[in-house]
């Protein structure tokens, strides 16, 4: 079925056809769509489901971590500082392995306050376990939420889906919505094999000593990193139903490139527009969009841009007191090739910037010449500051 | 004590860190310094009981409605309760701590009770053995030694010269005892200790003075006969209430003064007697087999500042008042009891115990601690409001 | 009891890591013996998750999880929700937590979750501190009272924050305190509050020797104390407006409750006398609450 929706829509309708158990969030700007949405599908008995509206973040993670552990299938939406008011319950999640599924959308933490788009929230968060997958547009929005509930439940690792504020949540698009059936076939009920259970009594994240603590938490970390491979296993899974692939990477025209534009969310759409104008000045360019962050898909950024000699890494981040954390993961990623391959990085387009095709070109000529206007703070170059 | 599993590889390791056994391997009986020592002590009716019957315990068994087993725990005490519940003058009832919050408990009412039931009981009796005891007078004193003689397995033969057994109690005023009371009493008694009662018995003697029937033991009884058969040659003299163990194959029994002549209201002193003069016999014909052990250590008595009154719950603590002597009257009458010295399985130490260390033995009439994980806190003990539980230093 | 004990799995075994005299595992243990095998436990940070035990065993056999410091009630209630959706209607949800989980940093989600009504059993085990921490003060410790972060150069002068009028004002279906020095009458308060739908919140008084500073064998006779005393009366309150007073003892001044506590024992004569005040006008105004006329005892 063909429809117009926001990404804020498109993530309602794939919670539905998920269909999700109990939900739990807390409103936020630019995230409300999805919670007043969900309340009325719910409301209206279209999704069976029991939504929790919750007076805090952190008691939405926590009610979907209690939820998800005692077998239901679970979903939860925030923003920014949603996020971080969650974070400890991040840790929790992910660490009581329970598959939780939560769209953020990504804005920029106060102060001073803002609302418009930025990934520093749910990258700030990327060392709490959680996968992190970055959303092009609205069809990637649903499809993307479909596959992070059987990728989740498959590793027991709870999936964070990150949309661009207002650039996605708010924008309409056309986009495919998948039918009922053929989702139930791909994605089938929840069925928690490790959960709080009366005749398989249990205590879940009793003290632990030296001795274990160790094993455990190297059981997920390897655990995490195989999710690089399933979700493109998963992701392929999902194509052959809805023909539509959705990988952890996204290379475009980088097959005989010297030259790549690295970026997450939104802004790689505009990065291949402005691909295809260098192009056709005769530059020799590609551009990459990272869709995973974590686990990062180190393998397949390797492979896509093997042959790339200089990488520009568009960051709508920063690490204080470091550089871009997109930038950061790349030169981490492309460290045994440390002597050869240049990489510069640029933040840009936060705080409601927006990022086009005029904004990204003139950074491309920069980081080639050196010449331009964005101005350097530590080892990153930032844009739309003032002289 | 149960052994830990331990995860010995990572594929081991549960997916989610949960746990893959309990704690009871570790003993956190190390802990303690101070150990709880579950002890019944004597009430204070059973201290002043002429017979010497820890009176909550049957009472207990009465209060959870176990009418029969509080029967046979009375029989092992006192095999002729009817009688003592129409007769003995109840010393037991005038130091009932109970008489300081309402009334004092119907001891004696609830021993007539018992002793006056229809059904059958099973009591805990020795194997037989091939020692044949004849007891010749069948007084109180008398069906009380060879009870416990039965019960201890050996052949009990009781003979009584006259037409009806009984000894001292035949003829009594029918408004202190029935006759049917007495035939009841004394049924119960042979049939549970599988004695053989002789009425109109040749007791083998012509006239005083001579040696009586042939047996490995001759008891005679003063309260079935008269003084004149009393002493005959050869017979040796013993007091059932001194020490020391029967010597001789014949014994003429010296009751201390104050039960000479017999006196009705006294006969649980000559129930106590027969006991203790059984414990005597028996311990005296064991040694010509093997050595016994000594005698069991009577119970200390509980002191009455252990009864903690205050701590027992208002409802345990509401006069019920018994309508009827049928069982559910019983029942409530056993329940004010407030079983002073003796585990009644009220359970507070087990629902007060921090460790789950406390529980009730396998008998199901008193509870145990669990040394291995008990950390010797001493709630039990101070909250056992029948001072039962005491903390003792036993780490030498 | 005894049935349980004969009858059914133990729910509570020995091994765990509570201190000698614990009130804290005493209210657990009366607590489950009610609830049965049909309950699912949510703790927090806080001495029972200390006590347990060590990670791969443990001392409760009913699902137990352990989760952040404040996150209890949201935790039960997403369980809550989790079990309901998948038709589970009978388990029991125990968010158990002490007064750090419930009256400090757990206050706003509990505050949400029985706003809300969603349908769980909250427990506070009430020991008055921050036991596990070391004894620190929280706003649940008594005025006058020692602890760590309160010591004797600086003793609280706050008074305890009332829970259980705050959890009342919230109209949930059933509030009550309880003692563990009362198990008849928690016994009956938990047995009520198994048959309500919506949330249910009880206010279980503790004690711990450790941090009171009393003998371990003491730990239910100052519960008891506490009780008798007024400073920890026992009533419940229905749908946040009828209240209802329960079984008290006679009674008696606060002197003997506050005489077997080393944490009392710097308090003056006239703290000794304003508490008692305290404890005489919140008496007389409990029992005007509860509509029982004006009584001296």
């Amino acid at each position: 079925m063909k429809a117009v929706m926001m990404g804020t829509e498109a993530a309602t309708m794939a919670v539905k056809l998920a269909r999700v158990q109990v939900v739990s969030a807390y409103p936020i700007t630019p995230q409300t769509v999805i919670v007043e949405s969900l309340a009325d599908i719910i409301g209206r008995g279209e999704l069976k489901a029991k939504y929790l509206p919750v007076e805090s973040e952190h008691t939405a993670m926590s009610s979907c971590m209690g939820a998800s552990m005692a077998g239901a299938r679970t979903f939860t939406a925030t923003s920014s500082q949603g996020l971080a008011y969650m974070h400890e319950m991040l840790h929790f999640t992910a660490g009581e392995r329970v598959p939780v599924v939560m769209v953020n959308c990504n804005r920029a933490m106060a102060p001073p306050w803002n609302l418009y788009c930025d990934h520093t929230d749910s990258l700030s968060q990327r060392d709490t376990g959680w996968i992190q997958y970055y959303c092009v547009d609205a069809q990637d929005v649903l499809d993307s939420i479909l596959i992070a509930y059987a990728v989740a439940e498959q590793a027991l690792l709870p999936v964070m889906i990150n949309l661009d504020a207002f650039y996605l949540t708010h924008t309409s698009e056309p986009l495919d919505v998948p039918d009922q059936e053929t989702v139930d076939l791909f994605l089938p009920p929840y069925r928690a094999l490790n959960k709080l259970d009366v005749d398989d009594p249990k205590t879940f994240s009793i003290v632990c000593g030296a001795d274990l603590f160790s094993s455990i938490k190297y059981k997920r970390q390897g655990d995490t990193l195989a999710v690089a491979r399933l979700w493109d296993q998963v992701a392929e899974r999902y194509n052959r139903h809805f023909n539509r692939l959705h990988p952890t990477v996204e290379a475009y025209r980088t097959e005989d490139a010297d030259l790549c534009i690295i970026g997450i969310g939104t802004a790689t759409g505009t990065m291949r527009l402005a691909v295809d104008r260098l192009r056709e000045e005769g530059l020799k360019i590609g551009s990459l969009r990272l869709a995973m962050i974590r686990p990062f898909p180190r393998e397949v950024l390797q492979r896509a841009i093997a042959k790339v000699k200089h990488v520009i890494v568009i960051d709508r981040d920063v690490s204080f007191g470091a550089e871009g954390i997109v930038a950061q993961e790349v030169k981490a990623g492309f460290f045994d090739r440390r002597g050869e391959l240049r990489i510069t990085g640029f933040v840009a387009g936060v705080g409601g910037n927006d990022m086009t095709v005029d904004t990204i070109i003139p950074m491309v000529r920069q980081a080639i010449s050196g010449d331009g206007t964005a101005v350097e703070a530590g080892m990153s170059l930032w844009a739309e500051v003032l002289p | 004590m149960q052994t830990r599993t331990v995860i010995k590889t990572l594929s081991e390791l549960p997916t989610a860190p949960t746990t893959i056994g309990t704690m009871v391997w570790n003993q956190t009986g190390d802990w303690r310094y101070l150990t709880p020592l579950v002890a019944d002590k004597l009430a204070p009716c059973a201290q002043h009981c002429p017979a010497g019957i820890p009176i909550p315990r049957h009472l207990g068994a009465v209060t959870r409605g176990d009418i029969e087993g509080g029967l046979a725990l009375l029989l092992a005490y006192n095999p002729l309760p009817g009688l003592t519940g129409r007769l003995c003058y109840h010393p037991c009832q005038t130091k009932c701590v109970r008489r300081r919050i309402d009334r004092t408990i119907s001891i004696q009412e609830m021993e007539r009770f018992l002793g006056d039931l229809a059904t059958d009981v099973t009591i805990e009796k020795s194997e037989r053995t091939d020692q044949r005891v004849t007891i010749i007078g069948s007084g109180p004193l008398g069906l009380s030694c060879a009870f416990y003689l039965g019960c201890q397995g050996y052949r009990v033969a009781v003979l009584e010269p006259s037409d009806q057994a009984g000894g001292a109690l035949v003829g009594l005023s029918p408004g202190k005892i029935e006759p049917t009371v007495l035939s009841h009493e004394i049924n119960r008694l042979i049939r549970l200790a599988d004695i053989r009662l002789e009425t109109g018995a040749n007791i083998g003697v012509a006239k005083p003075g001579e040696p009586p029937a042939q047996a490995d033991l001759v008891i005679l009884d003063p309260t079935g006969l008269s003084e004149e058969f009393c002493a005959p040659s050869g017979a040796v003299a013993c007091d059932p209430f001194a020490a020391g163990s029967v010597i001789g194959s014949v014994v003429s029994v010296q009751l201390p003064k104050n039960l000479t002549p017999f006196k009705v209201p006294m006969i649980a002193h000559y129930i106590a007697a027969g006991r203790l003069l059984a414990k005597k016999a028996s311990d005296g014909l064991r040694r010509k087999g093997l050595e016994q052990p000594a005698m069991d250590r009577s119970p200390l008595a509980v002191s009455t500042e252990s009864i903690r009154i205050e701590r027992f719950p208002a409802a345990e603590m509401r006069d019920k008042q018994k309508e009827t002597w049928d069982r559910e009257g019983a029942m409530q009458e056993a329940e004010r009891c407030l079983s002073c010295g003796t585990c009644n399985l009220c359970l507070k130490c087990v629902s007060f115990c921090p460790d789950a260390s406390i529980r009730p033995e396998g008998r199901n009439v008193t509870v145990e601690v669990d040394l291995d994980h008990c950390k010797g806190c001493g709630i039990c003990a101070y909250e056992c409001p029948r001072g039962v539980i005491t903390m003792e230093d036993i780490s030498v | 009891m005894s049935e349980q004990i004969k009858g059914k799995r133990e729910l509570f075994v020995p091994g765990h890591y509570g201190c000698p005299g614990c009130g804290a595992t005493v209210a657990m243990k009366q607590t489950l013996s009610v609830l049965g095998e049909d309950t699912i436990v949510v703790m927090t940070a806080g001495c029972w998750s200390s006590l347990i035990g060590i990670y791969p065993y443990t001392c409760l056999t009913v699902p137990v999880v352990s989760v952040a410091f404040g996150a209890t009630a949201s935790v039960a209630a997403g369980i809550k929700a989790g079990l309901t959706c998948q038709g589970n209607h009978h388990t029991t949800v125990l968010a158990f937590a002490g007064d750090g989980g419930t009256f400090d940093i757990g206050f706003q989600p509990l505050s949400g979750v029985v706003e809300r009504n969603d349908d769980i059993l909250f427990i506070c085990y009430d020991n008055e501190a921050y036991m596990n921490t070391g004894i620190q003060r929280s706003s649940a410790t008594p005025a006058g009272g020692w602890t760590t972060t309160t010591p004797d150069s600086a003793r609280k002068g706050q008074r305890k924050k009332n829970m259980v009028e705050i959890m009342a004002a919230h109209r949930i279906p059933y509030t009550a305190t309880a003692s563990i020095g009362a198990p008849e009458d928690l016994k009956a308060k938990l047995e009520k509050a198994t048959h309500i739908k919506g949330s249910r919140f009880i206010h279980l008084y503790a004690s711990c020797p450790t941090g009171w500073r009393h003998a371990t064998e003491l730990s239910i006779e100052v519960a008891r104390q506490a009780v008798r005393s007024r400073v920890f009366p026992l009533y419940e309150v229905i749908d946040g407006d009828t209240w209802r007073l329960s079984p008290m003892p006679e009674k008696e001044s606060v002197d003997a409750y506050l005489n077997h506590q080393g944490r009392f024992k710097k308090m003056s004569a006239e703290e000794r006398d304003r508490l008692q005040k305290q404890v005489d006008d919140e008496w007389q105004c409990l029992l005007g609450k509860c509509q029982v006329p004006n009584r001296a005892g």
